[in-house]
Protein backbone atom coordinates (compact mmCIF):
# COMPACT_ATOMS: atom_id res chain seq x y z
CA UNK A 1 0.00 0.00 0.00
CA UNK A 2 1.21 3.50 -0.78
CA UNK A 3 1.37 6.10 1.93
CA UNK A 4 -0.99 8.32 -0.05
CA UNK A 5 -3.70 5.65 0.16
CA UNK A 6 -3.96 6.04 3.91
CA UNK A 7 -6.68 8.41 5.06
CA UNK A 8 -5.50 11.54 6.85
CA UNK A 9 -6.78 10.26 10.18
CA UNK A 10 -5.23 6.80 9.71
CA UNK A 11 -1.88 8.33 8.75
CA UNK A 12 -1.91 10.65 11.75
CA UNK A 13 -2.85 7.80 14.08
CA UNK A 14 -0.18 5.41 12.79
CA UNK A 15 2.52 8.08 12.91
CA UNK A 16 1.58 8.84 16.51
CA UNK A 17 1.23 5.25 17.73
CA UNK A 18 4.41 3.28 17.17
CA UNK A 19 5.35 4.93 13.90
CA UNK A 20 4.94 4.24 10.21
CA UNK A 21 7.50 2.21 8.24
CA UNK A 22 8.12 3.97 4.92
CA UNK A 23 9.95 1.92 2.27
CA UNK A 24 12.21 4.51 0.66
CA UNK A 25 14.10 1.98 -1.46
CA UNK A 26 17.46 1.14 0.07
CA UNK A 27 16.20 1.90 3.58
CA UNK A 28 12.98 1.38 5.49
CA UNK A 29 12.51 4.43 7.69
CA UNK A 30 10.25 4.26 10.74
CA UNK A 31 8.79 7.74 11.22
CA UNK A 32 7.03 8.59 14.43
CA UNK A 33 5.41 11.91 15.23
CA UNK A 34 2.37 13.34 16.94
CA UNK A 35 2.74 16.72 15.19
CA UNK A 36 -0.29 17.02 12.83
CA UNK A 37 1.31 19.53 10.45
CA UNK A 38 4.23 17.16 9.90
CA UNK A 39 1.80 14.35 9.04
CA UNK A 40 0.26 16.61 6.37
CA UNK A 41 3.67 17.40 4.85
CA UNK A 42 4.62 13.71 4.85
CA UNK A 43 1.40 12.92 3.04
CA UNK A 44 2.29 15.46 0.34
CA UNK A 45 5.92 14.46 -0.10
CA UNK A 46 5.86 10.70 0.48
CA UNK A 47 2.47 9.85 -1.01
CA UNK A 48 3.95 7.56 -3.70
CA UNK A 49 6.18 5.54 -1.37
CA UNK A 50 5.08 2.09 -0.17
CA UNK A 51 4.26 1.67 3.47
CA UNK A 52 6.10 -1.38 4.72
CA UNK A 53 3.76 -3.82 6.41
CA UNK A 54 6.45 -6.48 6.80
CA UNK A 55 8.10 -7.93 9.86
CA UNK A 56 8.48 -4.72 11.80
CA UNK A 57 12.15 -4.22 11.02
CA UNK A 58 13.26 -0.76 9.95
CA UNK A 59 16.75 0.49 9.09
CA UNK A 60 16.30 3.89 10.72
CA UNK A 61 13.97 5.02 13.49
CA UNK A 62 13.27 8.76 13.51
CA UNK A 63 10.90 10.29 15.97
CA UNK A 64 10.06 14.00 15.82
CA UNK A 65 8.14 15.10 18.87
CA UNK A 66 7.60 17.91 21.26
CA UNK A 67 10.10 18.03 24.08
CA UNK A 68 9.09 16.06 27.17
CA UNK A 69 9.89 16.79 30.81
CA UNK A 70 10.90 20.22 32.05
CA UNK A 71 11.58 21.45 28.53
CA UNK A 72 7.94 20.70 27.76
CA UNK A 73 6.96 23.72 29.78
CA UNK A 74 8.12 25.81 26.88
CA UNK A 75 5.55 24.32 24.56
CA UNK A 76 2.87 26.72 25.77
CA UNK A 77 4.61 29.83 24.60
CA UNK A 78 7.10 28.69 21.96
CA UNK A 79 6.41 25.24 20.63
CA UNK A 80 9.41 23.17 19.76
CA UNK A 81 10.21 19.88 18.10
CA UNK A 82 13.06 17.48 18.71
CA UNK A 83 14.32 14.57 16.65
CA UNK A 84 15.16 11.29 18.34
CA UNK A 85 17.08 8.66 16.39
CA UNK A 86 16.71 5.35 18.19
CA UNK A 87 16.07 7.47 21.28
CA UNK A 88 19.34 9.34 20.82
CA UNK A 89 18.89 13.09 20.39
CA UNK A 90 21.76 14.37 18.23
CA UNK A 91 20.31 17.79 17.46
CA UNK A 92 19.15 20.73 19.51
CA UNK A 93 15.40 21.38 19.64
CA UNK A 94 14.03 23.63 16.90
CA UNK A 95 10.81 25.62 16.54
CA UNK A 96 7.95 23.27 15.71
CA UNK A 97 7.56 24.85 12.27
CA UNK A 98 10.92 23.29 11.36
CA UNK A 99 9.70 19.75 12.05
CA UNK A 100 9.86 18.69 8.38
CA UNK A 101 13.42 19.92 7.66
CA UNK A 102 14.42 18.38 10.98
CA UNK A 103 12.96 15.02 9.94
CA UNK A 104 14.68 15.11 6.55
CA UNK A 105 18.04 16.14 8.02
CA UNK A 106 17.68 13.38 10.61
CA UNK A 107 17.11 10.72 7.94
CA UNK A 108 20.18 12.04 6.08
CA UNK A 109 22.19 11.90 9.28
CA UNK A 110 21.14 8.28 9.87
CA UNK A 111 22.36 7.28 6.41
CA UNK A 112 25.58 9.30 6.55
CA UNK A 113 26.56 7.74 9.87
CA UNK A 114 25.28 4.18 9.43
CA UNK A 115 25.10 3.06 5.79
CA UNK A 116 28.72 2.01 5.48
CA UNK A 117 27.90 -0.89 3.19
CA UNK A 118 27.89 1.88 0.56
CA UNK A 119 30.58 4.32 -0.45
CA UNK A 120 28.58 7.50 0.08
CA UNK A 121 29.20 10.74 -1.79
CA UNK A 122 27.49 14.02 -0.96
CA UNK A 123 25.97 14.38 -4.41
CA UNK A 124 22.79 14.66 -6.40
CA UNK A 125 22.27 11.73 -8.76
CA UNK A 126 20.02 11.39 -11.80
CA UNK A 127 19.69 8.78 -14.54
CA UNK A 128 19.13 8.92 -18.29
CA UNK A 129 19.12 5.97 -20.68
CA UNK A 130 20.33 3.63 -17.98
CA UNK A 131 23.42 5.64 -16.94
CA UNK A 132 23.82 7.82 -13.87
CA UNK A 133 24.91 11.46 -13.69
CA UNK A 134 26.58 12.26 -10.36
CA UNK A 135 26.64 15.91 -9.24
CA UNK A 136 28.85 16.13 -6.15
CA UNK A 137 29.10 19.33 -4.23
CA UNK A 138 28.98 21.13 -0.96
CA UNK A 139 25.83 22.92 0.16
CA UNK A 140 25.43 26.06 -1.91
CA UNK A 141 27.03 24.71 -5.09
CA UNK A 142 23.63 24.54 -6.73
CA UNK A 143 23.34 20.78 -7.00
CA UNK A 144 19.83 20.50 -5.51
CA UNK A 145 18.44 23.18 -7.83
CA UNK A 146 20.06 21.49 -10.80
CA UNK A 147 18.80 18.13 -9.56
CA UNK A 148 15.22 19.40 -9.25
CA UNK A 149 15.38 21.07 -12.65
CA UNK A 150 16.55 17.89 -14.37
CA UNK A 151 14.21 15.58 -12.41
CA UNK A 152 11.25 17.70 -13.54
CA UNK A 153 12.35 17.42 -17.21
CA UNK A 154 12.69 13.71 -17.79
CA UNK A 155 15.78 12.65 -15.89
CA UNK A 156 15.08 9.94 -13.28
CA UNK A 157 15.73 11.17 -9.76
CA UNK A 158 18.09 9.04 -7.67
CA UNK A 159 18.81 11.53 -4.87
CA UNK A 160 19.60 15.17 -4.24
CA UNK A 161 22.00 14.39 -1.37
CA UNK A 162 23.47 10.89 -1.60
CA UNK A 163 25.28 8.89 -4.24
CA UNK A 164 25.01 5.40 -2.75
CA UNK A 165 27.73 3.43 -4.54
CA UNK A 166 27.77 -0.34 -4.18
CA UNK A 167 31.34 -1.59 -3.64
CA UNK A 168 30.48 -4.99 -5.11
CA UNK A 169 29.63 -3.82 -8.63
CA UNK A 170 30.05 -0.02 -8.70
CA UNK A 171 26.38 0.66 -9.42
CA UNK A 172 24.51 3.49 -7.72
CA UNK A 173 21.32 2.71 -5.83
CA UNK A 174 18.42 5.18 -6.11
CA UNK A 175 17.11 6.88 -2.98
CA UNK A 176 14.59 9.33 -4.46
CA UNK A 177 13.49 11.21 -1.37
CA UNK A 178 12.15 14.79 -1.45
CA UNK A 179 14.56 17.38 -2.86
CA UNK A 180 15.60 20.08 -0.42
CA UNK A 181 15.37 23.53 -2.01
CA UNK A 182 16.72 26.66 -0.43
CA UNK A 183 15.97 30.37 -0.69
CA UNK A 184 15.73 31.67 -4.29
CA UNK A 185 15.68 28.11 -5.66
CA UNK A 186 12.20 27.58 -4.26
CA UNK A 187 10.63 30.25 -6.47
CA UNK A 188 12.85 29.25 -9.40
CA UNK A 189 11.55 25.68 -9.29
CA UNK A 190 7.99 26.86 -8.74
CA UNK A 191 8.29 28.78 -12.01
CA UNK A 192 10.11 25.88 -13.72
CA UNK A 193 7.27 23.47 -12.84
CA UNK A 194 4.16 25.24 -11.50
CA UNK A 195 2.42 21.91 -10.76
CA UNK A 196 5.31 20.45 -8.75
CA UNK A 197 4.43 19.42 -5.19
CA UNK A 198 6.27 21.70 -2.79
CA UNK A 199 6.05 21.68 0.99
CA UNK A 200 5.32 24.90 2.86
CA UNK A 201 8.53 27.00 2.88
CA UNK A 202 10.14 27.13 6.31
CA UNK A 203 12.03 30.41 6.96
CA UNK A 204 14.92 31.07 9.33
CA UNK A 205 16.53 27.63 9.33
CA UNK A 206 20.32 27.53 9.50
CA UNK A 207 20.19 27.11 5.69
CA UNK A 208 17.78 30.00 5.21
CA UNK A 209 14.29 29.31 3.87
CA UNK A 210 13.81 25.64 3.02
CA UNK A 211 11.09 23.80 1.08
CA UNK A 212 10.98 20.21 -0.12
CA UNK A 213 9.95 19.04 -3.57
CA UNK A 214 7.93 15.85 -3.95
CA UNK A 215 9.94 13.27 -5.93
CA UNK A 216 8.44 12.35 -9.32
CA UNK A 217 6.20 9.31 -9.10
CA UNK A 218 8.09 7.55 -11.90
CA UNK A 219 11.34 7.80 -9.92
CA UNK A 220 9.73 6.48 -6.74
CA UNK A 221 8.33 3.50 -8.63
CA UNK A 222 11.83 2.45 -9.75
CA UNK A 223 13.78 2.45 -6.50
CA UNK A 224 14.89 -1.13 -7.23
CA UNK A 225 16.71 -0.19 -10.45
CA UNK A 226 20.33 0.87 -9.91
CA UNK A 227 22.54 2.35 -12.65
CA UNK A 228 26.22 2.53 -13.53
CA UNK A 229 27.60 6.06 -13.23
CA UNK A 230 28.78 7.58 -16.50
CA UNK A 231 29.31 11.26 -15.74
CA UNK A 232 30.67 13.06 -12.69
CA UNK A 233 29.93 16.78 -12.92
CA UNK A 234 30.97 19.25 -10.21
CA UNK A 235 28.46 22.11 -10.50
CA UNK A 236 28.88 25.72 -9.49
CA UNK A 237 26.02 28.16 -9.74
CA UNK A 238 27.23 31.63 -10.73
CA UNK A 239 24.65 34.33 -11.35
CA UNK A 240 24.66 35.60 -14.97
CA UNK A 241 27.62 33.39 -15.89
CA UNK A 242 27.80 31.87 -19.34
CA UNK A 243 27.57 28.07 -19.10
CA UNK A 244 30.98 26.42 -19.06
CA UNK A 245 31.64 22.68 -19.07
CA UNK A 246 35.31 21.71 -18.67
CA UNK A 247 36.84 18.23 -18.65
CA UNK A 248 38.53 17.36 -15.38
CA UNK A 249 41.58 15.06 -15.35
CA UNK A 250 40.73 11.75 -13.70
CA UNK A 251 43.23 11.97 -10.84
CA UNK A 252 41.91 15.42 -9.87
CA UNK A 253 38.36 14.15 -10.14
CA UNK A 254 39.26 11.29 -7.83
CA UNK A 255 40.38 13.69 -5.10
CA UNK A 256 37.40 16.00 -5.52
CA UNK A 257 35.09 13.00 -5.32
CA UNK A 258 36.82 11.62 -2.22
CA UNK A 259 36.56 15.07 -0.62
CA UNK A 260 32.79 14.92 -1.07
CA UNK A 261 32.50 11.44 0.45
CA UNK A 262 30.90 10.89 3.83
CA UNK A 263 32.88 7.72 4.50
CA UNK A 264 35.83 7.34 2.07
CA UNK A 265 38.41 7.56 4.83
CA UNK A 266 36.69 5.11 7.14
CA UNK A 267 36.28 2.48 4.41
CA UNK A 268 40.01 2.17 3.71
CA UNK A 269 40.96 0.08 0.68
CA UNK A 270 37.30 -0.61 -0.16
CA UNK A 271 36.71 3.13 -0.58
CA UNK A 272 39.83 3.57 -2.74
CA UNK A 273 38.98 0.60 -4.96
CA UNK A 274 35.35 1.62 -5.39
CA UNK A 275 36.09 5.26 -6.25
CA UNK A 276 38.97 4.25 -8.56
CA UNK A 277 36.68 1.99 -10.54
CA UNK A 278 34.05 4.72 -10.66
CA UNK A 279 36.58 7.21 -12.06
CA UNK A 280 37.73 4.58 -14.60
CA UNK A 281 34.21 4.27 -15.96
CA UNK A 282 33.19 7.93 -15.98
CA UNK A 283 34.02 11.22 -17.65
CA UNK A 284 34.42 14.04 -15.14
CA UNK A 285 33.68 17.72 -15.67
CA UNK A 286 33.49 21.03 -13.86
CA UNK A 287 30.34 22.91 -14.75
CA UNK A 288 29.49 26.57 -14.16
CA UNK A 289 25.91 27.55 -14.89
CA UNK A 290 23.38 30.26 -14.28
CA UNK A 291 20.26 28.92 -15.99
CA UNK A 292 18.45 25.61 -15.81
CA UNK A 293 17.72 25.73 -19.54
CA UNK A 294 21.46 25.81 -20.33
CA UNK A 295 22.12 23.02 -17.86
CA UNK A 296 19.38 20.84 -19.27
CA UNK A 297 20.68 21.26 -22.78
CA UNK A 298 24.41 20.80 -22.01
CA UNK A 299 24.07 17.90 -19.57
CA UNK A 300 21.53 16.21 -21.81
CA UNK A 301 24.08 16.20 -24.63
CA UNK A 302 26.96 14.65 -22.67
CA UNK A 303 28.40 11.76 -24.67
CA UNK A 304 28.87 8.36 -23.08
CA UNK A 305 32.43 7.75 -21.83
CA UNK B 1 62.69 13.77 15.20
CA UNK B 2 61.92 13.21 11.53
CA UNK B 3 65.00 12.01 9.60
CA UNK B 4 66.04 14.42 6.88
CA UNK B 5 67.13 13.38 3.41
CA UNK B 6 69.31 16.47 3.14
CA UNK B 7 71.40 15.47 6.13
CA UNK B 8 74.05 12.88 5.29
CA UNK B 9 72.05 12.07 2.19
CA UNK B 10 75.07 10.82 0.29
CA UNK B 11 75.49 8.03 2.82
CA UNK B 12 71.89 7.33 3.78
CA UNK B 13 69.86 4.57 2.23
CA UNK B 14 66.14 5.22 1.92
CA UNK B 15 63.38 2.70 1.66
CA UNK B 16 59.60 2.45 1.74
CA UNK B 17 58.52 2.89 5.37
CA UNK B 18 57.68 -0.25 7.26
CA UNK B 19 53.92 -0.74 7.41
CA UNK B 20 53.29 1.05 4.10
CA UNK B 21 51.19 -1.02 1.72
CA UNK B 22 50.74 0.98 -1.45
CA UNK B 23 47.95 0.57 -3.99
CA UNK B 24 48.53 2.40 -7.25
CA UNK B 25 46.26 3.97 -9.80
CA UNK B 26 47.55 5.81 -12.86
CA UNK B 27 45.43 8.20 -14.92
CA UNK B 28 47.06 10.02 -17.81
CA UNK B 29 50.30 11.41 -16.35
CA UNK B 30 49.14 11.51 -12.74
CA UNK B 31 49.21 8.84 -10.06
CA UNK B 32 47.00 8.29 -7.04
CA UNK B 33 48.33 6.04 -4.31
CA UNK B 34 46.48 4.65 -1.36
CA UNK B 35 48.57 3.54 1.62
CA UNK B 36 46.63 0.77 3.28
CA UNK B 37 48.91 1.04 6.29
CA UNK B 38 48.01 4.63 7.16
CA UNK B 39 44.74 5.03 5.22
CA UNK B 40 46.20 8.09 3.47
CA UNK B 41 45.74 8.88 -0.22
CA UNK B 42 48.29 10.90 -2.21
CA UNK B 43 48.46 12.50 -5.66
CA UNK B 44 51.83 12.16 -7.44
CA UNK B 45 53.35 13.50 -10.63
CA UNK B 46 55.39 11.10 -12.81
CA UNK B 47 58.75 11.90 -11.18
CA UNK B 48 57.44 11.50 -7.64
CA UNK B 49 55.70 8.28 -8.63
CA UNK B 50 58.90 6.88 -10.11
CA UNK B 51 60.91 7.74 -6.99
CA UNK B 52 58.43 5.91 -4.82
CA UNK B 53 58.23 2.93 -7.18
CA UNK B 54 62.01 2.51 -7.08
CA UNK B 55 62.07 2.70 -3.28
CA UNK B 56 59.21 0.21 -3.16
CA UNK B 57 61.49 -2.22 -5.04
CA UNK B 58 64.67 -1.72 -3.03
CA UNK B 59 66.43 0.76 -0.70
CA UNK B 60 68.57 3.38 -2.42
CA UNK B 61 70.78 6.36 -1.71
CA UNK B 62 69.61 9.62 -3.26
CA UNK B 63 72.38 9.63 -5.88
CA UNK B 64 71.78 6.05 -7.04
CA UNK B 65 68.05 6.69 -6.90
CA UNK B 66 68.53 9.63 -9.26
CA UNK B 67 70.59 7.46 -11.61
CA UNK B 68 67.89 4.82 -11.73
CA UNK B 69 65.23 7.47 -12.37
CA UNK B 70 67.28 8.88 -15.24
CA UNK B 71 67.43 5.42 -16.81
CA UNK B 72 63.79 4.54 -16.19
CA UNK B 73 62.35 7.81 -17.45
CA UNK B 74 64.96 8.19 -20.20
CA UNK B 75 66.07 11.62 -18.92
CA UNK B 76 69.31 13.52 -19.34
CA UNK B 77 71.31 13.31 -16.08
CA UNK B 78 71.80 16.62 -14.30
CA UNK B 79 72.43 17.88 -10.79
CA UNK B 80 69.02 19.57 -10.67
CA UNK B 81 67.38 16.20 -10.98
CA UNK B 82 69.36 14.81 -8.04
CA UNK B 83 68.27 17.80 -5.99
CA UNK B 84 64.63 17.30 -6.97
CA UNK B 85 64.87 13.62 -6.03
CA UNK B 86 66.36 14.61 -2.67
CA UNK B 87 63.46 17.02 -2.07
CA UNK B 88 60.96 14.34 -2.99
CA UNK B 89 62.56 11.87 -0.58
CA UNK B 90 62.30 14.54 2.13
CA UNK B 91 58.62 15.04 1.37
CA UNK B 92 57.99 11.30 1.44
CA UNK B 93 59.79 11.05 4.79
CA UNK B 94 57.57 13.83 6.17
CA UNK B 95 54.51 12.00 4.88
CA UNK B 96 55.60 8.77 6.55
CA UNK B 97 56.02 6.94 3.25
CA UNK B 98 59.82 6.65 3.31
CA UNK B 99 62.31 6.03 6.11
CA UNK B 100 66.04 5.41 6.47
CA UNK B 101 66.98 1.83 5.71
CA UNK B 102 68.55 0.07 8.65
CA UNK B 103 72.17 -0.93 8.05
Amino acid sequence: MKLGALSASELTARLARGGLDVDTGPFVVRVETEIPALADELRLLYQDFPVDEGDGLADFHVSVRRPAGPLGLRRWWRQQAMAYLDDVRPFEPLPIGMALPMLEWSINWCAATQANHYVMIHAAVLERDGRALVLPGVTGAGKSTLCAGLALRGWRLFSDEFALIRPADGQVDPWPRPISLKNASIELIRRWAPDAGLSTPVPNTNKGTVAHLRPPVGSVARTGEPAMPAWIVFPTFARDAAPRLTRLPRARAFFKLADCSFNYESLGLRGFTTLSRMIDGCDAYEFTYSSLEDALSLLGALPLP
Amino acid sequence: MIPSASRDSSEANWRLAEGCRLHWKAWDDEFVIFDEGSGDTHLLDPLAAEVLKVLEESPEEVSSLAHRIVARLDLAPDSDLTERVRELVERFVALGLVEPARP
